[in-house]
C-alpha cells in the first residue's frame, strides 16, 4: 500500500472524536464484561462506510491506531475503507488474518478462527480481535451463552454467522488461555463474545 | 516565494507546500481578515476537526552538522472536505482550532479551478507580503542593533 492517502471523497470519522471515542470505548468494555448484552452505538457511530457497519466503524475509531494491523475480509476491503482506517486510526492493513490485531469480516467472508492469531502464551492479549458483521443481533438460531459475565445462562439469537463458527470456537477453549475475542455487529449494535464464554446451539428455535 | 532578504519574488508554479506553508506561519487574525471579504463561500465538512499535538522540531548545527532534536512545538491540524469531494489539509504552529480550520478550507479551496485565483489572490498574495513585512521589520532591528567585533591582527613579534 502506498505511503499516500487518497483524501479526495474520503468519509468523516466521530464528529467529536475525544468525547465519542471515550463513549464508544465505554460501551465496549461494558458489552466485553456482560457478554451476550447488546450495547447500542446510534449515539456516536459514524456514518456508514463501505462494507463496514456503522458499530465496526465506531470500534475501529476507538481500539485501532498505528500499532494494530487491521485486516478487511472480502465483504470490505476497498480502497475507501482502507484510506480511511489509515487516516483516521494511523492503522495499515495487513495481507494476512494471522498477523492482525483487528480482523473485520462479515458472515460469508470470515476466515476461520484457526487462520487467527491466537496469541503468545506469554502475551496471550496479543491475539487478533474478530469484529463480524452480521444481518442482525436477534431474531436468529437460539444460542445459550455462559460464563463469566452471565450470571445464568442466557439466550441469544444473532442471525448470519458463519455455520462452523461454534465448533471453531469450541475447539480454542483447550487451548485457554490463548483464544479469539469476536464482536458481533449489526449496524449500530454490538455484542461481545470474550474468549471465556462458552456458546452452545440450542436444538429448535 | 518569500527570500530571506524581504522581498517578494513570484514564482510560477506556486505549488501546494508552499501556499501551505504561507497559511500555517499567518497569524490567525490576518488570516480572518482576508478571508472574510471573499464570502459567501462553499460550505464544507469537517473531516478531522482541529486537535493540538506535539511535533518534534529537528535541527542541524551550522546546517550541515548531524541533526539534533531541538524541542518540541505544539502544532493544531484539521482537514476538511468540500463539497465536490476536494480534501485540504493543515498543520499550523500554537493551539488555534479555528486557524488551523480557516488554512485547511483555503488549502482546499485552492485546489479547486473555480477558487485558486480569488484565494490566491485575496488570501496568500497578502499573507505573503505581510509575512515579508514582519521579517523586514525584524530585520532592520536586529540590523540596528548590529555590533562588529574586529580582532587585530597581531603579528608574531619577534624576540
Amino acid at each position: 500500500m502506498s505511503r499516500l492517502i487518497e483524501m479526495a471523497n474520503l468519509a468523516p470519522g466521530f464528529e467529536d472524536p475525544p468525547l465519542h471515542s471515550q463513549r464508544v470505548f465505554r460501551a465496549i468494555m461494558q458489552a466485553q464484561a456482560r457478554p451476550g448484552t447488546i450495547a447500542d452505538l446510534s449515539a456516536t457511530a459514524p456514518p456508514k462506510l463501505g462494507g463496514l457497519h456503522r458499530a465496526a466503524a465506531a470500534l475501529a475509531l476507538t481500539l485501532c491506531d498505528q500499532d494494530t494491523p487491521v485486516w478487511l475480509s472480502a465483504a470490505c476491503d476497498d480502497q475507501d475503507t482502507a484510506h480511511w482506517l489509515r487516516f483516521h486510526c494511523g492503522s495499515r492493513k495487513c495481507d494476512s488474518p494471522a498477523q492482525s490485531a483487528f480482523a473485520f469480516a462479515d458472515g460469508a467472508t470470515a476466515p476461520p478462527l484457526h487462520a487467527l492469531n491466537a496469541g503468545d502464551p506469554r502475551y496471550p492479549d496479543r491475539s487478533t480481535t474478530l469484529v463480524l458483521m452480521c444481518a442482525s443481533l436477534e431474531g436468529g438460531p437460539r444460542l445459550e451463552i455462559s460464563g463469566p459475565g452471565i450470571a445464568a445462562a442466557k439466550i441469544i439469537t444473532p442471525d448470519g454467522l458463519p455455520d462452523t463458527l461454534l465448533q471453531e470456537r469450541t475447539a480454542l477453549h483447550d487451548r485457554f488461555p490463548l483464544g479469539i475475542d469476536v464482536f458481533l455487529v449489526a449496524d449500530t449494535r454490538l455484542m461481545a463474545w470474550p474468549r471465556t464464554s462458552r456458546i452452545a446451539a440450542l436444538e429448535g428455535r | 516565494m518569500v527570500t530571506l532578504a524581504g522581498e517578494v519574488v513570484q514564482i510560477a508554479a506556486f505549488g501546494r507546500a508552499q501556499w501551505m506553508g504561507v497559511l500555517a506561519q499567518a497569524t490567525p487574525s490576518d488570516l480572518e481578515r482576508l478571508v472574510e471579504p471573499l464570502q459567501p463561500l462553499p460550505r464544507f465538512t469537517v473531516l478531522r476537526p482541529p486537535e493540538v499535538g506535539m511535533v518534534m522540531v529537528r535541527g542541524r548545527a551550522g546546517g550541515s552538522g548531524d541533526a539534533f532534536n531541538l524541542g518540541e512545538m505544539t502544532v493544531t491540524r484539521a482537514a476538511v472536505l468540500l463539497a465536490d469531494g476536494t480534501a485540504g489539509v493543515s498543520y499550523v504552529s500554537g493551539r488555534d482550532h479555528r486557524h488551523a480550520e480557516r488554512a485547511a478550507f483555503m488549502d482546499a479551496l485552492l485546489q479547486t479551478g473555480e477558487w485558486r485565483e480569488k484565494v490566491q489572490g485575496g488570501v496568500i498574495k497578502p499573507l505573503q507580503e505581510l509575512a515579508a513585512a514582519r521579517r523586514e521589520q525584524t530585520r532592520r532591528q536586529t540590523a540596528a542593533t548590529k555590533v562588529d567585533f574586529f580582532t587585530m591582527v597581531r603579528t608574531r613579534e619577534p624576540k
